[in-house]
């Protein structure tokens, strides 16, 4: 029998990898120079593409045709500059190439065709970058993909054969290009991610990049040269001060000091310049990006409402990651490292290989010695390849009509145990559990036998099973949404809802669409967790083309939207129009849009004037806890505005400085509706003591620890106060409220009062009037037993429209 | 449709139901249930695609298994769950029961929704 072997790859913006797992182990690949990481760099030289350390080559002599971290611009349906042929190329079709080049080395060193695939993606990618991410691979021939998001597979990978149990840990993941940190625990066997956040534009590449700029300047002190570093004719310049400075960063991992060696032509006069950089300046330049990335772990355990002491242990994962300015930050400012023997370059795809084994994406050998495997299979068998429990389901179908399958008995490969006969039902089924070795793997083999108890040959996959950790399944790392008329959000799938996940939700429209008139209805979908659209990123348009309808669809009319997302960051879409019984698919289009500098510069003056007027305010009043709020915005507004002034039509550092100028902008709003949030929270204070009350003299178990999970939600809004959390949190607090509420004996009292108050409008007036009178003895006598039954009697009587009136008017309070 | 567990207290319960437990069971069970009755409604074994609620039988699909299991693995999501669950087979009548769409609304109103028969 052929084992299936399940592959992972780290589709990295500087370097990517390929892992196998077996089953009984994860291994990374190395590829033709006896590297794990392949440098995800594609050349095109006329008709040949080379990828990896062979393109890398070429980066500085011929820069036109050789591309790198093509992953930032993914989604964003920017094309490079054309090569010599004249093609630009999409970032999907230049990963795609990196993932066929790592598709060949796994198919050669492993001996089978792998069409099924788990890639890992940043965490906060988004639904167009993930979308391109799957379409990157179907065009490198994988026909199944998965998407996995980055902390998850390094976490998985990382606990694996881990064995505390309950125990938070951060995976803080910095790659070339982006910054991921999630929080995740594992408890039962289950690895769970608790939650995570990151930057999509924050990566080592960033520090590259203040390296070059420091160089930059140093040229201009020491030689008085002026290099304009986003002119085009000193893009190759450039190029080689990059790679310089990527090098002097991992020298200074192991050195003090080291010295950057500086070859190049500059006004057609070659130059040749060494510039020292130390370990201590480096620190100071990087201080700013590692402060963000700091920052955002912090926020995300904030929101998690975690304190530090809580956190066991952080993971550093990537290149950068492991730089010792990194790794004392972290430990300085969060927690201990992990103490890990896993090859930090190797996490992300062993944990996605890992991640494949799980949701069972595995492919069979090319070749095997077993003839059975040579034939078609005879029998459909569902098991889980890892699971958590020690006595796994294996069920079967017997789906070759020609034999005739009575009773079948499962045995483990060794012989060590054998089951007892099992009977083939009449729907061609069967149905057993097994016993499986704790943390190890258990192989099965399956004897198939005839009414006559005769010995049948079956031809069946190999049925492997590991006991082990598994994970949930990834979350949704941002809510998706449609921006209103109104400009508010209308939220489809929340963050943090398991992959796939598939809404329908009825909306109505503001103007009329008349057939043949051209109009096109755009509703622009939007990710992100504020509740206007103008604060969360547009990642796409539903479209409704007028020329689809069969008739006028007028103002109001109602449009069903159904926006189904799978693990593969792929959206299908339909419209469903009622009026017109009328379908319409694919109306969903994912792009990101690309920002325009002089908007981002109209933006930023327009938040630069608010927060002025802000500060002003807090230093009239000396306000010490609002300049606490504003004066690091100010900063990180301040770090935006000199490079937006300098910024060109480079489309990532737009998409990045876009990003942050939201984040600003939606932070300093917060603050601006601060008196509204304040009001907010007077009411959430009233509402958990009332509720406090309420259930610690009549609430149940069950509500007693709904209210502890309260009182920490009620903690983490009166440290960290936001206006959605403390909403929802009202909302519970009544909820348990009533839950409590219905124990105390004089609940049914007032239900009673509640419902004779409409007995007026009872079907019969007269046994109502009579069920009143009889209630109201019962009230007195304090009989509430029969108080229900005359409750449940009297509620029957009155009529469904007065109960729905009832309904709307309950926040009135008139009965 | 898919419930929103966390946020339809009447439909919090739903993940139990679906995966016909008890708020007793643990997460291996929980995953056992899911794989399990998925791998049936893809054998299509008959009844293997319905569950029972209070309110009567429900369809389910690998969309609702995957939720359900979620759900239930998530201890904040779970305990809300726990909170709201009624085992079916001990629900005899539900008062405003057979207005179809209206649980919702009822679900607004804790006095309501509360309105089990005992």
């Amino acid at each position: 029998m052929s084992q299936s072997k399940y592959i992972g790859i780290d589709l990295g913006t500087s370097n990517s990898a390929v892992s196998v797992f077996d089953g009984d182990e994860v291994k990374t690949l190395v590829n033709a120079r006896g590297e794990i990481n392949t440098p995800s760099v594609v050349r095109v030289k006329g008709g040949s593409i080379t990828v990896g350390a062979k393109a890398q080559k070429h980066l500085h002599s011929d820069s036109k045709n050789t591309f790198k971290e093509f992953k930032r611009l993914m989604g964003t349906q920017s094309q490079s500059e054309p090569d010599d042929n004249g093609k630009r190329w999409l970032p999907e079709e230049l990963s795609s190439e990196v993932l066929k080049a790592l598709k060949a080395q796994v198919e050669r060193q492993e001996n089978c065709q792998f069409d099924k695939v788990v890639i890992t993606v940043p965490a906060l990618f988004e639904l167009p970058q993930s979308k391109a991410t799957a379409e990157a691979a179907r065009m490198a021939g994988f026909k199944q993909v998965e998407l996995l998001p980055e902390p998850v597979a390094s976490g998985l990978s990382s606990g694996w054969s881990e064995q505390e149990a309950g125990a938070a840990w951060l995976i803080y993941d910095l790659g070339g290009g982006t910054f991921d940190v999630s929080l995740i625990e594992s408890r039962d066997g289950l690895l769970r991610v608790i939650g995570h956040d990151g930057d999509n534009f924050l990566g080592g590449r960033d520090i590259d990049r203040t390296i070059v700029n420091w160089l930059i300047e140093q040229l201009v002190e020491t030689e008085g040269l002026q290099l304009d570093h986003k002119h085009s004719d000193y893009s190759s310049v450039i190029r080689h001060f990059e790679s310089a400075a990527e090098n002097a960063k991992i020298k200074l991992s192991t050195l003090e000091h080291s010295v950057i060696e500086l070859e190049f032509e500059y006004d057609n006069e070659d130059y040749e310049v060494d510039i020292a950089l130390t370990r201590d300046e480096l620190k100071t330049l990087c201080a700013p990006i590692i402060d963000r990335s700091i920052q955002i772990c912090q926020r995300l355990l904030s929101a998690q409402g975690l304190q530090l002491e809580q956190l066991k242990r952080v993971v550093l994962v990537g290149g950068p990651a492991h730089m010792p300015i990194v790794q004392s930050a972290v430990q300085e400012k969060l927690a201990p490292l992990a103490q890990t023997d896993h090859d930090p370059m190797c996490l992300v795809a062993n944990g996605a290989a890992l991640y494949a084994a799980t949701i069972n994406l595995g492919c069979e050998p090319a070749a095997d010695t077993d003839k059975a495997d040579e034939r078609e299979h005879q029998l459909w068998l569902q098991y889980p390849s890892v699971c958590t429990e020690l006595n796994p389901t294996i069920m079967g179908r017997v789906i070759d009509e020609s034999i005739k399958l009575s009773q079948v008995q499962i045995c483990t490969q060794d012989g060590s145990w054998q089951s007892p006969m099992i009977p083939v039902d009449d729907s061609n089924i069967f149905m057993l559990e097994v016993s499986v070795k704790a943390g190890g793997k258990s192989s099965f083999i399956i004897n198939g036998f005839d009414q006559n108890r005769q010995a049948i040959d079956l031809a069946y996959q190999a049925v492997h099973i590991v006991h082990g950790i598994t994970i949930s399944d990834p979350p949704l790392s941002r809510s998706i949404g449609l921006a209103l008329a109104d400009g508010s959000v209308k939220t489809f799938i929340d963050r943090g809802t398991p992959l796939p996940a598939k809404r329908s939700f009825a909306q109505s429209t503001i103007e009329t669409l008349v057939p043949g008139s051209g109009q096109k209805l755009q509703i622009p979908i939007v990710q992100g967790e504020r509740k206007q659209a103008r604060f969360c990123r547009k990642v796409g348009v539903l479209v409704i083309d007028a020329a689809e309808l069969k008739a006028p669809l007028p103002v109001g009319a109602t449009i069903e939207i159904t926006i189904e997302v799978d693990r593969g960051g792929d959206m299908r879409s339909q419209a469903f129009l009622p009026q017109q019984n009328k379908i319409i698919h694919g109306v969903a289009q994912l792009f990101l849009a690309k920002p325009e500098l002089s908007a981002l510069k109209t933006l930023s003056q327009n938040i630069n004037t608010r927060m002025s007027s802000q500060l002003q305010q807090a230093f009239r009043s000396r306000d010490e806890s609002a300049l606490g709020v504003l004066n690091p915005l100010t900063q990180r507004l301040q770090l935006l505005l000199p490079e937006l002034l300098s910024m060109a039509d480079d489309v990532d550092g737009l998409q990045r400085i876009s990003r942050e100028l939201m984040e600003i902008e939606s932070e300093l709003e917060l603050f601006e509706s601060r008196e509204q949030l304040s009001e907010l929270m007077e009411e959430c204070e009233m509402a958990y003591f009332g509720t406090d009350d309420m259930v610690k003299e009549y609430g149940r178990d069950t509500d007693k620890r709904v209210m502890q999970s309260c009182a920490k939600q009620f903690e983490q809004a009166m440290q960290n106060p936001r206006q959605g959390d403390i909403e929802r949190l009202i909302e519970r607090l009544n909820q348990v409220y009533h839950s409590a509420y219905k124990n105390k004996p004089e609940f049914w009292a007032d239900v009673f009062q509640r419902w004779a108050s409409h007995a007026h409008a009872a079907r019969d007036p007269v046994r109502a009037d009579k069920l009143v009178r009889q209630g109201n003895e019962a009230v007195a006598r304090k009989e509430y037993g029969r108080l229900q039954a005359i409750t449940n009697e009297l509620y029957d009587l009155i009529p469904e429209q007065q109960k729905s009136q009832q309904g709307d008017n309950y926040d009135s309070g008139i009965y | 449709m898919i419930p929103e567990f966390t946020d339809n207290p009447l439909f919090s319960a739903w993940p139990f139901w679906v995966l016909e437990l008890t708020p007793e069971a643990k997460n291996s069970e929980i995953e056992k249930a899911a794989r399990d009755i998925l791998a049936k409604i893809n054998f299509k074994v008959p009844g293997a695609d319905e569950f029972q609620t209070p309110i009567g039988k429900s369809t389910r699909d690998d969309y609702l298994l995957r939720e359900a299991k979620s759900a239930l693995q998530n201890p904040k999501v779970r305990l809300l769950a726990e909170f709201w669950f009624v085992s079916p087979s001990d629900i005899q009548v539900f008062a405003g029961a057979g207005q179809e769409g209206s649980g919702n609304d009822n679900a607004e109103d804790p006095y309501g929704v509360c309105l089990w028969a005992e």
